[in-house]
C-alpha cells in the first residue's frame, strides 16, 4: 500500500501538469465558434448576416475583386461547414470534460450588432379599438416593463430578431397574453406582435427620422379562452 | 525532442509553485457574491418561477434542462427547482465566506449550473465565467485564507503561512484572455471593421435589446466619433488580450536576452491592459443591461496581480489617513 502511495506521490506532479495542460487545450478549443453556430441555417438567412456579407462583398469589389454578396455567401458557407468539420473532431475529447466541470466556453459576445431590431409589443383591444400597452423603452406602453427589462428576458425577447425559434415566441406570447388578460379585465382580447425595423444611419437620425417598420409574427389571443382555467 | 521536454519540465516546475492564499482567497470572495447577486436578482422579481421552471409547474415555457444533476433530479419542476435554488444561495454565501473547503466548491459550481441550465436559452456569458471560476476555485481549494474554514482549523482569518497553488490563479487569467481575444475574434459583423466604419457601438445602441436608455444622442457627430473611436479600441484591445501572456512569460523569466523582454521589466503593460478593460465594463454597466457581466469580468481582475500585490495594495489603503491621522497598526498607544 505504502509503495503504491509512493508511486502516486511521484506521479503526482506529471498527473498534475498534464492536466493543466489538458484544462488549457479545453479551454482553446472550446472557445472556437461551435460548429452548430457557424452553419445554422437561421444564421444564414439573417438580415444581419447577409448585410455583412454584403459589405464585405463591396469592399472586395472596390478592391478589384469580381465576387457578388451570392458568391461570397456560398463561398463563405462552403468555408464554414469545412471549418465547422474541423472543430468538432477536435472539440469531442474535451465537451465531455466542460459539461461535467463547468469549464464550458463560448464568447460570441455581439459579433454583429443587431441592425434589424425586431420589438415585442402587447396589445389589448377595448371595444373596437387596440391599446398598445408594452413597448420596450416606452414610459407610455410600460405594462410589466420591469420583468422585461430583467437582462434575461432581454435575451430572450432579443433572440427573436437573431434566429426566430416559434415555440419560444408562442410561450412568451401566450404568457404575456395571460398576464395582460388578468391584468386588465376589460379588455376583449389580446395581441402580441414583433415589430420589425432597421435602425437608422446617423444622418437620418440626426434629421429627425424615425425608423418605419412591419409587424410580424402576430398572435391574438380571446380573453375569455386565456380567464379559463391554465 | 529536446525542447519538448525542456518545455514539459517547464509546465511541471510551473504547475508545482505555491503562492500566498489571499489571492485566491479574495477572487473566491468576489466570485460568491457575483453568484449570489445573480441567483438574487431573478429570485426577488419572481423570474426565477417564471423562467427555470417548465410549464406544468406555473413556468413560462416548457422546459426540460440539459445539466446531468437536473436530469438525474427528474427536470426543472418545481420541487426540484423550489430545492436548487435555495441551495444556490446557500451555496453562494457560503462560497464568499469561505465555509466548507473544495465540497462547497464544487457543490456550488454544479448547482449554480444546474439551475441556469434549467432554461438553456436565457444562459449568458457571465453564466460560464461564473462556473469557469467555481471549478478553478474548487481546484485551487481556495478556502484556505480569508474565510470561515481558515479560522475553524488555523484559529486564524488569515493565516500567516497558507498557501496555495499558483496555477489555479493563472489559469484564470488565461480564461479570462481566451474570451476577451475569442470575443474580438468572433466580432466579424462588417461594423466592428474599418469597412463599417467602426460603427458597431453605434448600431448595439440603436436597438433596444440591451440598452438602459434612449441612446439616439449618440448619432450627433462628437458621439459618433467617439463611439467609433471606442469601436476601434475595444476590438483591437479584446483581439490582443492575448498578448498579455507574454508579457506575464517575460516577467518570469527576467535572466534570458531580448529587447521585449527588457521593456516588459521597466514596464507594467497590466496597467494599460487593466484600465481599458476597466473603462469597458464601467461602459457597459452604466449603458448597457447585460446582467453581471461586467461585475464577473471584473472578478477576475483580481487574479491578474500576485498576492503580495493585492495584500500591500490593501495595506496602502487600509493606511492611508482620512482624518491626517495615522491608522491601524501605525496608530500611537492610548494613553
Amino acid at each position: 500500500m505504502s509503495g503504491l502511495r509512493r508511486r502516486l506521490a511521484e506521479a503526482w506532479p506529471h498527473l498534475r501538469a498534464l492536466f493543466i495542460a489538458y484544462h488549457v487545450a479545453a479551454v482553446v478549443i472550446l472557445s472556437l465558434p461551435p460548429p452548430g453556430a457557424m452553419t445554422s441555417p437561421a444564421l444564414w438567412r439573417s438580415a444581419n448576416l447577409r448585410a455583412d456579407i454584403a459589405g464585405y462583398a463591396a469592399a472586395l469589389q472596390r478592391a478589384g475583386v469580381d465576387v457578388t454578396p451570392t458568391e461570397l455567401g456560398d463561398r463563405l458557407l462552403r468555408a464554414a461547414h469545412g471549418v465547422a468539420a474541423v472543430t468538432d473532431a477536435l472539440s469531442r475529447p474535451f465537451r465531455g470534460y466542460a459539461e461535467v466541470v463547468g469549464a464550458r466556453q463560448g464568447w460570441a459576445m455581439f459579433a454583429s450588432p443587431q441592425r434589424h431590431p425586431a420589438e415585442l409589443h402587447v396589445e389589448l383591444q377595448e371595444g373596437e379599438s387596440w391599446r398598445l400597452i408594452y413597448r420596450p423603452h416606452d414610459d407610455a406602453a410600460a405594462w410589466r416593463s420591469a420583468t422585461m427589462r430583467h437582462n434575461r428576458m432581454r435575451k430572450f425577447a432579443g433572440r427573436f430578431a437573431r434566429g426566430f425559434i416559434p415555440k419560444n415566441y408562442d410561450e412568451l406570447a401566450r404568457w404575456l397574453a395571460q398576464e395582460a388578460a388578468a391584468d386588465h379585465p376589460q379588455a376583449t382580447a389580446v395581441r402580441v406582435r414583433l415589430y420589425r425595423y432597421t435602425s437608422l444611419p446617423p444622418a437620418e437620425v440626426r434629421e429627425g427620422q424615425r425608423p418605419k417598420g412591419r409587424y410580424e409574427h402576430t398572435r391574438t389571443f380571446s380573453s375569455a379562452d386565456l380567464r379559463g382555467p391554465r | 525532442m529536446r525542447r519538448l521536454r525542456r518545455a514539459y519540465a517547464a509546465l511541471v516546475a510551473f504547475a508545482g509553485e505555491r503562492e500566498p492564499a489571499e489571492g485566491l482567497a479574495l477572487f473566491r470572495i468576489a466570485v460568491g457574491l457575483v453568484m449570489l447577486y445573480a441567483l438574487l436578482s431573478m429570485v426577488v422579481p419572481g423570474l426565477d418561477h417564471l423562467l427555470w421552471i417548465d410549464a406544468a409547474d406555473g413556468g413560462m415555457q416548457r422546459l426540460r434542462g440539459d445539466h446531468w444533476l437536473l436530469e438525474l433530479l427528474g427536470g426543472p419542476t418545481g420541487a426540484v427547482m423550489g430545492a436548487l435554488i435555495p441551495t444556490g444561495i446557500l451555496l453562494a454565501v457560503l462560497v464568499a465566506a469561505g465555509a466548507g473547503g473544495r465540497v462547497t466548491l464544487l457543490l456550488a459550481g454544479q448547482v449554480y449550473a444546474a439551475i441556469v441550465r434549467a432554461n438553456p436559452t436565457i444562459i449568458g456569458g457571465y453564466d460560464h465565467l461564473l462556473t469557469n471560476a467555481l471549478w478553478l476555485l474548487f481546484l485551487g481549494g481556495a478556502t484556505a485564507s480569508l474565510s470561515v474554514d481558515a479560522r475553524l482549523r488555523r484559529g486564524a482569518w488569515r493565516p500567516a503561512d497558507a498557501t496555495v497553488a499558483a496555477w489555479p490563479r493563472r489559469l484564470a487569467v488565461f480564461q479570462l484572455l481566451v474570451v476577451y481575444t475569442t470575443t474580438g475574434i468572433n466580432k466579424l459583423g462588417v461594423p466592428w471593421t474599418p469597412i463599417g466604419g467602426f460603427s458597431a457601438l453605434y448600431w448595439v445602441y440603436q436597438e433596444p435589446t440591451w440598452r438602459r436608455f434612449d441612446m439616439s444622442w449618440t448619432a450627433d457627430p462628437l458621439p459618433y466619433v467617439l463611439l467609433q473611436i471606442a469601436a476601434a479600441v475595444t476590438w483591437i484591445w479584446e483581439i490582443g488580450a492575448i498578448i498579455l501572456l507574454l508579457f506575464f512569460y517575460f516577467r518570469a523569466t527576467p535572466e534570458r536576452p531580448g529587447r521585449l523582454r527588457a521593456l516588459a521589466q521597466r514596464f507594467d503593460l497590466r496597467a494599460g491592459f487593466i484600465a481599458v478593460g476597466v473603462v469597458l465594463h464601467v461602459g457597459i454597466l452604466l449603458t448597457l443591461n447585460v446582467g453581471p457581466f461586467s461585475w464577473i469580468s471584473l472578478a477576475y481582475y483580481l487574479c491578474f496581480f500576485r498576492p503580495e500585490e493585492l495584500v500591500s495594495a490593501v495595506r496602502r489603503l487600509r493606511r492611508r489617513p482620512v482624518t491626517g491621522a495615522p491608522d491601524g497598526d501605525e496608530r500611537a498607544p492610548r494613553a
